[in-house]
Parts: structure tokens; sequence; C-alpha cells
């Protein structure tokens, strides 16, 4: 009897202090999963990576401020009236008061939803680096997508707040950052650039092109098996991180590396139309009026909400809180190097064909740019969805602009008016109508070309400002509310740093 | 310890009353009733300390064999010649004699526990009982009559009026809101609530509450709250280390344990208790202006002197004041409020099995009208005790409650509602608008507050628990005990809220988004099963105890809701009837599953009762500590002296109890989170790629756990023969390092980010005085005094400079953290209860403006938030009850009234509506203060500024002008009970017992402070009868 007590308190023992870690791991909640979890399957890796794009397709970066609204704004697209209060912010940010409350805010938000996005795919690199359930080739092209695009919103952290000290993340950690000068910081950027580049080099867009469209049914694709491999142009492929490199280049130290910049552009305008996953738009139909070239795109992100976010943006009704483009600004400014008379949507220009007259006002127009997926549809017959969500980043267009800009840059004012012409038969110009520019050929008319060759082809896609602001044009730019050129009351350069960093 | 041993179960008793109950019967059957000629002596036989009556108490004639034992009552009554004396006998008490004369027809004898008996009284800890002579930890015990005669509705505010450690914050917002759930405090605070590190779904952070244990398990607060008060033997309250760290991680804040009633062999009872009451609101509390004052107060503010619209308005509006409108708009939404709680129970059964069941129902309305939470609940406990020491029993209740409050909305939006507008058209119908009219920049709109409440909209919430409590106990033999128990628990949760389309926050809304209907669901599904062995040993005077016990728990939680929008007109909230789901709107969803895993052993040692150790470890595992750390240790080590053991004091007749002790210990204040792992959610709605992911929180694998260290020490006296007991404690925890969520550069890529930072130290002391005057327990008369009072108070620091951007947070225009206004400041060596402000000298009479004094000391008209410094302390120096028991034959009465001293407080009322009132906020009505106290013109000794609002600009800040002294004095409970049990006329009812009591709760309030108090629902003041009947 005994001896039965002890072993009676002998069985407890184990009971209480038996190792229970299987027990613990079971207990998971089912909604979210930690850490070590999210990165022991594929299907859960994939979906961070999925979830990254997800980030950047969000209202503060590039599914609002940075490609359709604030941006855009500070281009000086968007009427506004300077003796109404309804435009304020309007106002604020076209005259670049960037300490008033509302720039104030929309810069904070995009500062913090840009270092927010960092830190995830920092995170996503440490934790897919220590992952081994997913095979070596597609776990390089997953990665070498992470470095890319963390160049890539660095970049464009630059391009916004520089030329400045900056902080550059590659920690996993929350660790506070310093600023970096610019030269480290684009030491960084192009760091992370090469890593990408290597990564990619097997990257499946090279040897199969673009698969998934035209002939490529969407619906039953196991997602997990082709997540590397399919629709490449939605993702930053490895061609896209050329294309970056191109564009890191020419804003590389401020004054930029444009000859290197160049050559990268250059042999990416020499995959068109060459059995490659790119090619000119297609212009001979006019019912096609692919206003976004989908198949000239680089890298666009997909952004389940555009349609309903581009109707919130063009639809309204109301003065100050929908974006539309002055008659004036549009006519004299941006197609003003046009020779022909007219309406708008009679140019042979194709990108003129998107202005409709807005819910507004009678000399108020907006676009159609991403509301055209359902004339599309005919002509993809698969691709309605894809389409109707794309959010371009990257065009074979700018790569076209930067080899331009180094022709000029060297003098050969005559070869770069010929690519422009060139270009130009692209966009749905005939011969007869680009002959009266072939003359002309100076600094200033190539730069005006240029100049309003950016604000026609990149609207609602940020580009305009940021090459602006590289060329230092933002002294004398576009007037929003009517003809000529106007003097934004403020250019502080570069824009502060958020509250959130500075005084958070 | 007269109290004391009420409460705490009496183990041993019932264990031996087998025996009893053979030689009883034995006794009856050998000696049948005696020849007449000899008188009938009645009585009953009680427990000297506690008085309950003993049943199976064997009665005899000395020198006789003839014999007799008392019934379930402890009623007796047996033939005697007088003269002769009676012997009382039952095991573990003190035999007794008793000599009957002539005149004894009906005697009441008390006996006294024998030593071996008083050695084996039980502290209820929950999960496992201790020894309460040997025993070092701090706690109370509280019996069920202690807890009644308090008041009989509500379990945790009888508490409040018992043990001064026990508080209940108040909460001056949700007022007496019947659905509103308390906010306890065990001995202040031990962590910072900024620290508050958030779980993604089910934002429990680290908190200040106790935990509650229900007969052994964990419960919730609202299960505790809406527990019916009969069904309660006991509570005790485990407050310091010693006591507490046999919880482990969730045992920081104290414990409050609940035991509930056992059925006990003998005769079927049937009893039931049931309360009525009458709750009136508490509105002397707020000083609104009348009609004419309130037009005055405009007419100087400066309301009609922009143009000359406005001259007109002040025409129309004083030509309503000059027609007699002046309306109370105070009394509109409140109601005398009618409640009433049945309880009744059955219990009964024989030595081997016994059984009780209950239903209960309680409807408790309040004041605010439409307004009510119904409780109810049903529960069957059978214990059975077989043979060779194995006892089972099973328990299983299901409660549900229901709430809901109406259309009536916030009690504020009447207060504020302006009294010379009617309620009314002529017509009899409601407007919606009581004013609204146009300046040059706004438009000013006043809603009638009555229009909105007479919609159909409403909150409803139900939920329905159901809980099986099995436990089996072994006697193994007389040292070893084991024990194991094993509770299942599900329980359902639905809450509705929908808001009538016509209300007028939709007034500039399209109809597809007018009214909306929001649907929240949980469901709970838990498990806990344990095992427990009891050894105990005594070598000559060495006694031994050792509990060891392990248990594991599973618990499951998954909620989900979705909200739709557009109903249309006179709709009553069926989401069929809804236009869509809300624009963008997705439902939502989390689950969640926490499992834990506890080992623990507890060790006690003494030496013939007289010197005291204890030891207790807990290694506790949960899934929410963390990936790489599921275990935690925590430890207590405890030494306590019952100096009147000693032989010296062998002879000290006058000391019953003399005890010293201390406990040192630590414990884990946490509750369920994720933070030291990096969590991944998934977004919502898909793209071709498929789901998408997101970092949702990022952990810090590197934290570690708050820790609370505990000492604490006191005393516990008892003289006069238990007449006067004095119990003592003071006491210091001490939280290192704390979780704080620490807010980081937007650059970092996350908001904030846990991390140990800073300590926070908690000092304070309680103490319990009982005094009887008068015990004269023969005649059963008793007056008595209690007094309580607790103390605590505490300071953080090693924050350094981290949480210095709160304290500036009001610079930066996006912060919504803290305000200008913000009485909160953190800076090391400060108290989290300090109030900062800046130091204000008054009113300057020259020009009614508030003249200031820096940091420095120097006067200025300037307000700069820098200059804050502490004003003084939200915690009141001392708070406690004092009360009166009283007991004279048949009645019994106890009054309970609750001070508190020393306290500083904000007075919000002051702030918003006597100064602060801007132009755009005259609209509503404000504290006559604003009218009377105002500075108007040069040489006006004025307590605030100037009277005119129509400079927005002239907002006033926060200043040392707005804190005042706290002190009060409160009836908080009073009750008076007469017990019919011995009257000859019940019986002729076939009932055996009978009491009827009247209480009184918040019956008289004396205070320093002129302050708004139930912002959404007024306090009340209640009135309750009682009837407790048992046949």
């Amino acid at each position: 009897m005994k001896h039965n007590k002890i072993y009676i308190l002998l069985l407890l023992l184990p009971f209480a202090f038996a190792s229970c870690d299987d027990w613990f791991a079971g207990a998971l909640p089912k909604d979210k999963n930690l850490e070590d979890k999210q990165f022991s399957s594929e299907s859960d890796i994939i979906a961070t990576l999925n979830g990254i794009y997800r980030s950047m397709s969000s209202e503060n970066l590039y599914g609002g401020y940075m490609t359709m609204t604030a941006v855009d704004l500070l281009a000086h697209y968007y009427y506004y009236d300077s003796s109404q209060s309804a435009f304020t912010y309007f106002i604020n940010m076209s005259n670049y008061y960037y300490a008033a409350d509302d720039p104030k805010a929309v810069l904070a938000n995009i500062w913090k939803e840009a270092y927010v996005t960092i830190f995830d795919i920092n995170n996503f690199i440490h934790g897919l680096q220590n992952s081994d359930v997913i095979p070596e080739q597609k776990k390089k092209i997953l990665l070498g997508e992470s470095y890319g695009l963390r160049a890539f919103i660095h970049l464009d952290i630059y391009r916004l707040f520089g030329p400045q000290a900056l902080p550059y993340n590659t920690d996993y950690e929350v660790v506070p950052h310093n600023t970096l000068p610019v030269d480290d910081y684009f030491r960084n950027i192009m760091a992370d650039i090469d890593t990408a580049k290597i990564l990619l080099a097997a990257d499946p867009i090279i040897t199969e092109g673009i698969i998934g469209t035209d002939t490529e049914g969407i619906n039953d694709v196991p997602v997990v098996d082709v997540f590397h491999s399919y629709f490449r142009n939605f993702r930053l492929n490895y061609y896209a991180v050329r294309a970056l490199e191109a564009r890191a280049l020419i804003n590389r130290n401020q004054s930029g590396d444009h000859a290197a910049a160049a050559e990268i552009a250059k042999s990416l305008i020499a995959l068109l139309d060459t059995g490659t996953p790119f090619h000119w738009t297609d212009t001979g139909s006019q019912y096609l009026n692919d206003y976004i070239a989908y198949s000239e795109v680089i890298f666009g992100i997909y952004n389940i909400d555009l349609h309903t976010r581009w109707k919130n943006y063009t639809d309204g009704t109301r003065a100050g809180s929908t974006y539309t483009v002055y008659e004036d600004n549009l006519q004299n400014n941006i197609f003003g190097n046009d020779p022909h008379g007219g309406a708008i949507s009679q140019w042979p220009d194709i990108r003129s064909q998107q202005w409709v007259i807005s819910k507004v006002r009678g000399d108020q127009y907006v676009s159609t740019k991403f509301l055209e997926y359902d004339r599309l549809s005919s002509y993809y017959p698969n691709m309605i969805d894809p389409i109707q969500n794309l959010q371009p980043l990257i065009r074979m267009s700018e790569m076209y602009y930067i080899y331009i800009e180094e022709l000029m840059d060297e003098g050969r004012y005559d070869e770069a008016t010929a690519e422009l012409c060139n270009f130009l038969h692209h966009r749905g110009w005939k011969e007869q109508d680009t002959q009266p520019l072939i003359n002309s050929a100076s600094y200033q008319q190539v730069y005006s070309m240029l100049e309003t060759e950016y604000y026609k082809e990149f609207y609602a896609e940020g580009q305009t400002f940021f090459f602006l602001k590289r060329t230092n044009r933002l002294g004398s730019i576009f007037n929003a509310a009517g003809t000529g050129k106007v003097s934004p009351a403020s250019t502080p350069s570069p824009i502060p740093l958020p509250e959130n960093e500075v005084n958070f | 310890m007269l109290k004391i041993a009420i409460s705490e179960r009496m183990t041993p008793r019932t264990k031996r009353r087998k025996p009893v109950f053979n030689i009883m019967l034995a006794l009856l059957l050998m000696f049948p009733a005696l020849a007449a000629a000899q008188q009938t002596v009645t009585g009953v036989v009680k427990d000297a300390e506690s008085g309950e009556e003993l049943v199976g108490v064997v009665v005899n004639i000395k020198g006789s064999t003839t014999a007799t034992s008392t019934d379930a009552d402890g009623k007796f009554s047996i033939s005697v010649k007088p003269g002769v004396a009676l012997q009382f006998r039952l095991l573990g008490y003190n035999d007794l004699e008793r000599k009957i004369g002539a005149n004894d027809k009906n005697i009441t004898v008390k006996m006294s526990m024998n030593e071996q008996v008083l050695n084996e009284v039980v502290v209820e800890a929950g999960i496992i009982q201790r020894n309460k002579l040997g025993f070092t930890g701090s706690h109370s015990s509280i019996g069920k009559e202690e807890l009644k005669a308090v008041g009989n509705t509500n379990v945790l505010q009888s508490l409040k009026s018992i043990d001064p450690a026990f508080v209940i914050v108040e909460n001056n917002i949700a007022g007496s809101d019947p659905n509103a759930m308390p906010n306890i405090e065990i001995r202040g605070q031990s962590t910072l609530n900024l620290s508050e590190v958030q779980d993604e779904s089910e934002a429990t952070g680290a908190s200040n509450m106790p935990l509650f244990i229900l007969d052994g398990f964990e419960a919730t607060l609202e299960e505790i709250n809406d527990l019916d008060i009969n069904r309660i033997e006991s509570i005790t309250l485990l407050k310091d280390a010693g006591s507490t760290a046999i919880y482990g991680s969730k045992g920081a804040n104290g414990v409050v344990v609940v035991e509930t009633v056992r059925p006990q062999p003998g005769q079927v009872f049937v009893t039931y208790n049931g309360d009525y009451s009458v709750s009136t609101p508490y509105l002397d509390v707020y000083n609104m202006m009348n009609a004419a004052e309130k037009l005055e107060f405009e007419r100087l503010g400066g309301r009609y002197t922009q143009a000359l619209s406005d001259q007109k308005r002040y025409y129309e509006n004083l030509a309503k004041v000059k027609s007699g409108v002046d309306t109370y708009w105070l009394k509109e939404p409140v109601q005398v409020a009618f409640s009433q709680s049945h309880s009744a129970t059955l219990s009964g059964g024989d030595k081997v099995l016994q059984y009780q069941a209950g239903v209960n129902y309680k409807d408790n309305e309040g004041v605010m009208k439409d307004e009510y939470r119904k409780t109810y609940g049903g529960n069957l406990k059978l214990i059975y005790r077989g043979v060779e020491g194995l006892n089972i029993m099973n328990n299983i209740f299901v409660t549900g409650s229901n709430g809901h409050s109406g259309s009536w909305g916030s009690f504020s939006d009447f207060v504020q509602a302006n009294p010379y507008y009617s309620m009314y058209n002529e017509d009899g119908t409601i407007p919606k608008y009581l004013d609204s009219y146009s300046e040059v920049t706004t438009t000013h709109t006043a809603v009638n507050p009555l229009y909105n409440a007479k919609l159909l909209s409403r909150t409803d919430s139900k939920s329905t628990v159901i809980t099986n409590n099995t436990n089996i106990d072994w006697t193994v033999s007389r040292d070893l005990l084991l024990r194991g128990s094993l509770s299942l628990k599900q329980s359902k949760g639905n809450t509705i809220v929908f808001v009538d389309p016509r209300d007028s926050r939709y007034d500039n809304v399209g109809y597809e988004q007018k009214g909306r209907y929001t649907s929240g669901y949980s469901t709970n599904w838990s498990y806990n099963a344990n095992m427990t062995a009891n050894y105990r040993k005594a070598v000559a005077k060495n006694n031994f105890t050792l509990i060891v016990r392990g248990e594991i728990e599973e618990k499951n939680n998954t909620s989900e809701t979705f909200a739709a929008q557009g109903f249309p007109e006179g709709s009553v909230g069926y989401p069929s009837q809804s236009y869509s789901y809300l624009s963008g709107g997705r439902p939502s969803y989390s689950s969640s599953v926490v499992r834990h895993l506890t080992s623990l052993t507890a060790f006690n040692y003494n030496y013939a009762y007289r010197y005291l150790l204890d030891f207790n470890y807990n290694l506790d595992g949960a899934t929410n500590f963390g990936t790489n750390r599921h275990f935690q240790s925590f430890w207590s080590a405890g030494a306590g002296w019952n100096v009147n053991r000693e032989e010296f004091a062998k002879d000290w007749t006058w000391l019953s109890e003399l005890k010293l002790r201390a406990t040192y210990g630590t414990n884990g204040n946490m509750t369920g989170n994720y933070t030291t792992s990096s969590v991944y959610t998934y977004n919502v709605g898909n793209n071709f790629f498929g789901q998408a992911a997101k970092l949702s929180q990022a952990g810090n694998p590197n934290l570690k756990w708050q820790v609370v260290e505990n000492l604490s020490g006191g005393v516990d006296i008892s003289v006069l023969s238990n007449n006067l007991r004095v119990n003592f404690d003071i006491y210091r925890k001490v939280t290192d390092p704390l979780i704080v969520s620490l807010k980081q550069r937007a650059s970092s890529g996350v908001d904030s980010y846990p991390v140990n930072l800073g300590y926070m130290n908690t000092k304070g002391y309680e103490f319990r005085i009982n005094y009887n005057f008068i015990n004269k327990p023969k005649d059963n008369i008793l007056v008595g005094i209690r007094l309580t009072g607790a103390h605590n108070f505490s300071t953080y620091g090693g924050f350094n400079d981290a949480l210095n951007y709160l304290n500036e947070a009001y610079k930066s225009e996006n912060n919504s953290n803290m305000s200008l206004n913000s009485l909160q400041q953190f800076h090391d060596g400060n108290s989290p209860t300090d109030l900062w402000a800046v130091r204000s000298l008054g009113i300057d009479p020259a020009n009614g403006k508030e003249i200031f004094l820096t940091k420095n000391g120097e006067r200025t008209y300037i307000f700069n938030a820098d200059d804050k410094v502490v004003i003084a302390n939200s915690r009141p120096d001392i708070e406690g009850v004092v009360g009166i028991n009283a007991r004279y034959r048949q009645i019994q009465f106890t009054s309970t009234l609750r001070y508190s001293l020393g306290a500083y407080k904000y007075n919000s009322a002051l702030f918003n509506k006597v100064e602060n009132i801007s132009y755009d906020n005259v609209i509503y009505n404000q504290d006559k203060r604003a009218l009377y106290d105002r500075w108007q013109q040069p040489g006006d000794m004025a307590k605030f500024k100037n009277i005119n609002v129509s400079d927005n600009a002239s907002l006033t800040p926060v200043s040392s002008r707005f804190i005042q002294r706290d002190n009060y004095l409160r009836g908080e409970a009073f009750r008076l009970t007469w017990n019919f049990s011995s009257d000859k006329w019940i019986k002729s009812l076939h009932l055996k017992d009978l009491s009827a009591g009247v209480s009184m709760n918040d019956f008289f309030n004396l205070y320093s402070i002129k302050i708004e108090r139930g912002i959404d629902d007024p306090f009340a003041r209640t009135v309750s009868f009682n009837l407790y009947a048992r046949f």
C-alpha cells in the first residue's frame, strides 16, 4: 500500500511535465498563421508574395496616390480653381504646399505604406530563404522578384522624396534605420537589382514568353504549379528588372547615368516584335483602343479594385473630388504639339481618344483609360479579367523615351526626332502626320515633344511628374487650369520627410 | 474568527457524519420514547462559531440510556425530568453538558469544534484546498451568510462592500447600465494600461482584471456577474503571491474563488428566494439650466450678436420662454425600474446519493427606458458517496442571458437638449429637429433626441452557456486523497445592433445607405481536465502536506460578424429587408485555439501549527506564450507564525488568534497573444494568383513575459472571544519589465512594436477591523461595527525617453492618441494615476483671462502644454467601508457606508459645459455654472472665464482649475432582515424557514465635487424587498 502511493505520484509527474510541443503546435489560429507555418507550405509562400503585390496595389501606393491621383496632381494634370475652397487639396498639391494638412497626410501615407511593404518583402525574403518546401528553381524566381520589388519601391521613394538622405531598409527585424546619403542609397538599389538579375536569370519569360495570354485558359490553372511562370508581365520579371535598372541608372546620384540607362533601354526596345514576349500595340483596328498598350507592358500589377477606384476618381459630379483634366490643358498643352485641329477625339493619336467630357463640367475631361476592357474583350477573349485589372507600372514607351533622351544628350536631335516619329507611328500617327515634325530638330523642340509625350503616354501612371522632377522642370510647368506654363507658388525641394518618420 | 469559519468548508464534519448516523439509528431503535409525566424539551444545536445548525448530534440524558439526535435543521425534542443534565455529542466537537431547569422548554445549545477539527478547516483556493491554520497566503473567505447580509442581488456588488482590496472601478460613462460589465481590481494595478499589447483578434491584452474560478474551473466575469447569489456557498479572495502562485501565468491580479452550494443528506428541502426591487435614476448630479437661464446665457455669451437675423432668433426664442416652454429633458429617457429575481432549489438525498436541483430567473430592468438584462439558469448537482472512499460529483448547469437596449440611445443626448424647445409639435407629433438655421458658413442643427428614441433601433445580445463539471474523489487512505476533474463548456453568443433608417445620422446619405444591421455571432468550446494528489503526514508534531496537480485545458473561440445597410422606413431590422451589405464591406471571421498545460506542486510544513512554511511551484505551458518558449515557471514561498499556539500563550484566554505571515512569489499577467512570433493574415478577396497573405503583426522573439513579483505580509488578530478581529496586510508588487508597445519610425515598417521596457511598482496596504460591542449569543443579540480601508499607489520608471513621443504627441496634428488636453504624461518616477495639467492661478478679474503658472513659476496668460506638472493623483489616500452589523433576536441589520478620501478627479462637466462651450455648442444645454460663475465684466471675481463664446478661439485648455478633490461618503448598502423561522405560525404554512428583508443601494451620497455621473446611463438608487422560504 505504501508503495502504491508513490507509484501514483510518479504516474502523475510525467503527465504534468510531458513534452507537449506537438500538442501546442496543433493549436494555431485558423484565419492566420504564425511565421513558421506561413513558410512551411508552398501555397502559403506564394500567397505571401501575392500579398506583397496586393499591398502595392493599395490606394496608398500604386493603386492610387503613386499613379492615378496624388503624383499626377503634382504633374498638373488635374483641373483646379484657386478661388474655390472645394479644391483646397488640389490647390495645395499643385502648388507643392507640402506642409499643408492634406498633402502632408497623403505623403505620410505613401511613405508609411511603402516601408511597410518593404518590411514585408524583407520578412518574405528571410522566411523563404530558410524554407525548404519549395523547389530551388522556383525559389530563385520568387526571391528574384522580391529583391527587385525592394529596389523598385525604394527607387520610387527616392524619386518622390529625394534627393536627400533616406532610409534603405533591408532588415526583417524591427530596427531603427539611419538615413543614407544619396550615393549609398543608390548603391543599395543597384545591389538589389544585381541580385534580382542573377536570381531571375532563368525567368520563364525569357524562354517561354508570357504564358496565360490569348490562348491559355486561366480558369482551371493550378496556381501553385504555375505561380512562378504564368503572367510574368504581372510580376517583376527579368525584363522588368532590366527596365528598372535603366530607370534607376537615369536617376542615379541625381545627375544619372544616361548612357548606361539608354544602353539597357535600347536592348529592351529591340525585343519588340521579335518573337519575344513584347510587341507593339495594334493600332490597326479602330475598335481596339488599348490605352494601356497591354502588349507593351513590361511590368504591371493586378489591382482587384482598379475598376471601382477609377470610377470613384473620374465618374463623380463634384468639383474638387473628381479628377478631371481641363480642356485647355488637354488641347493646348498636352496635345499642343499635334498638328491636328477639331475635336480631340478625332485625332489619329489613339491616346487622344480616351478622353471624354466629364460629368462635372463641359470643359473638363476624364479618361476611359481603365474602362476599355469590354472592348478589349473581343480581342483578347480569355483575358478580360487580367486586362481589366492591370495597373501598368513599367512600359516599353518609357524605355523608348530614355533612349531618345540619351540621343538628345549626345546632340543627335535628328535621330531623336526620327525615333520619336517612329514611336508615334505605333500610336496611330500616319507618315503624313509626323512629316512636319522631322524638320524641327533643336534641343528645345525635341524636349518639348518628349515632355508632351510623357504627359500623353503616362497619364494615371505617375511617371510624368518623376520625369519633370528629374529634369528640373518643376519651376515652369503646364497650367492645369489654362493654356501655357505656370510657376507653382512654392517648390520646396525635396519634399520634407513625413512626420511619422521624423516626429513619430 | 467567526466570519471566516462560516465560510470555509467543514470537510471533516461531513465526512465523519456517517458513524454518527449509525450510532443515532442504533440508539433510536434501542430506546423508544419514555413515559409521560416528564417535561418535553425542544431545542436546536448550533455551531458556536458559525451559528450553523448541527445535524446528527446525539442528545442523551446523563446517566441514562435515553437518547435522540438532531434532525436536518439541528432540532431535537426529548422528554426529561427537570434537574437532569443533557449530554450533547458530535464527532469533531467537544462534548457538552447542559442542566435542564424547570423552565427550559426551548433551548439553544452551542457546541464548539475540538482542536483536531480546527486543524482541518480548509481555505478553498479553487483548484486545491489548503489547511487554514497552516496556510501563509493572504486571503479572505466570505460565507454565504456574510455575502447576503450585505445585499441580495449581485455577487460582485456585495463583495465590494466586504473586502477593501476588491474594488469595482466606477464607470462614469456606463452608469447603472445592467448590460455593462464592471471593471474590477484586486490590490490595484500590476500593469500599465498604455502597454496593452493587443492580440490581433481578441484585444485582450494585459489587463488588471482578476481571475475568476467557479467550482474549481475558470469562469468569465460575465458568468460571475450573472450568478444567482443563492447558489453561492462561499467566496475566497486570493490576494498575494503566496495564494495565487498556484495559478501561475493568470494569477497576477488576484483570484476570486466561488464555490456553489452542495446538497446535504437528509430530508428533502425546497427553498424559494424572491427579490423585488425598484430603482430610480440618480439625476441630482446634473446641474443643467432651465429655459430662461439658458436663453440668458446665450444672450450674454454673444450668440445673437453676429447678424440681424440673430436678433430675430433671440426674440423668437424669448417668446418661447415667455410662453412657458421649459422642457425638463432629463426625465424623458429614464424610468422607475422594477426588477425581480426568483430562484428555487430542491435538495435532498440519502447517505449514498444526494441531489440538488435549482432554477433561477432574474429580470433586471435599467433606469433608462427599454433597457433590461434577463438572466436565467438551471443546475443539477448529484453527489454519489460510494464505497471505499470513492465520491463522485457531477454538476451540470445551463445559464443564459438576454440583454436589450432600445432606441433611447445615450442619456447625454437628452441632457444636452435645450430646455426652451418643446418635445412635441402642437399637434402632438414629434419633430425631428428642434432647431436648424444657417449662418454665414455653417448650418446649426439640433436633433430632437426624442425623435430618434421613438424609432425602432435596438441592441440585443443573447448568450447561453452549458457547463458540465465532474469530480471524482478517492480517499486512498487517511493520508492520501486523489481527485480527478473534468469540465466541459460550450457557449454561444449573438449580438444584433439595428439602427433605424430614419435616424438623424443618416440625414445626408442616400436611401441605399440608411439604417444598418450588424450581427455578431460567437461560439466557444473548452475543456479542462485535471488530477490532484493530496498527501499529508504527521510525524510527532511535524505536519507535512504535499499537493501535486496536473491540468490540461483547451479553449476554442470562433466569431463572425456581418453588416447590412439600406433599410426601408418602418423596418424592424430583418437583414433580408436591406438594400445590400455595406459597400466595400466584407464579413469578418476569427478563430483561435488556446491550449494550456499546468503542473503544480504545493508543499506545506508546519510544526504543531505554530511555525508554518509554504512553498508553491507552478510550471505553466501555453500556446500563447509564443513559439520558442511554451513554458514559464512561477513560484512562491511563505512563512507564518501562529503566536497563540505557543506554549507561553497557552493561558492567554483572551487571545483567540494571532498569526503573522509573509509571502514572496511571482505571477504572470498575460492572456492570449502571439507577440513573440510574426503573424500572417489572409487578405480578403482573391486574384488569379490565388489568395494573398500579409504580415499583420511583427513579433518580437526576444520578448520576455511580464512577471509580477509580489511581496506581502500580514497579521491576523482575534481577541476577546472573537469579538475584536483585525486583519492587516501590506504589500509590494513589482512588474519588471513591462511589455510596452512602442511606436516606431514609419521607415521601420511597423507602427509599433512590443518591447520589454520599464517597470511598475505598486505598494499598498489594506485592513479590516470587526468589533462587536455587544455579543450575547445566548439571547441572539449582537451589535458590531466593521471598518475596512485600503490604499495602493503605483509608480513606473525605466522608460527614459522612450515614451516621450506620447508626451509630445499633441504637437503632431495627425495623432489622435493624445490631445493637448491629455491629463496623462509619462515621465519616470511618476504614477499612472497622476493627473497632469498646467497650473492655473484662476481668472484675472481685470480681463476675464486665465492666468497660468509656467514650469518655472512665472505668471502668464499664454497656455503652453509643456508647462504641465503633476497636480494630483486620482487614487484615493484611503478608501473603504464603515458598517454596522446588528442582530436582535429575529432581526438582522447591516449597513455599509463607503468612504474615499484624498483622490482628485478631472471634472469634465466644468470643462465641457461650463467653459469650453464653443460657438457651435451653444445650441446645446449647459451647466448652470456657465451662467452664474463666469466672468462678465472687469472686477468680477469669477471662477470661470469670460462668458462670451462667440469667439471660438477662446477655448480653454485643461488646467489645474478642472481638477478637484473627490472625497465622498456614500450609502452603499443597507439591509434589514426579519427571520420568522422560530415563529409558530409558519408551521401552519408548512414552512420550515421564512425570512424577509429589505435593502437599499446608493441611498445617499455626500461628495466634494459636483460632477456629472452616468453619462450614457444614469446611476440608480435601488430599494429591494427579499423573501426567503424553505419548505
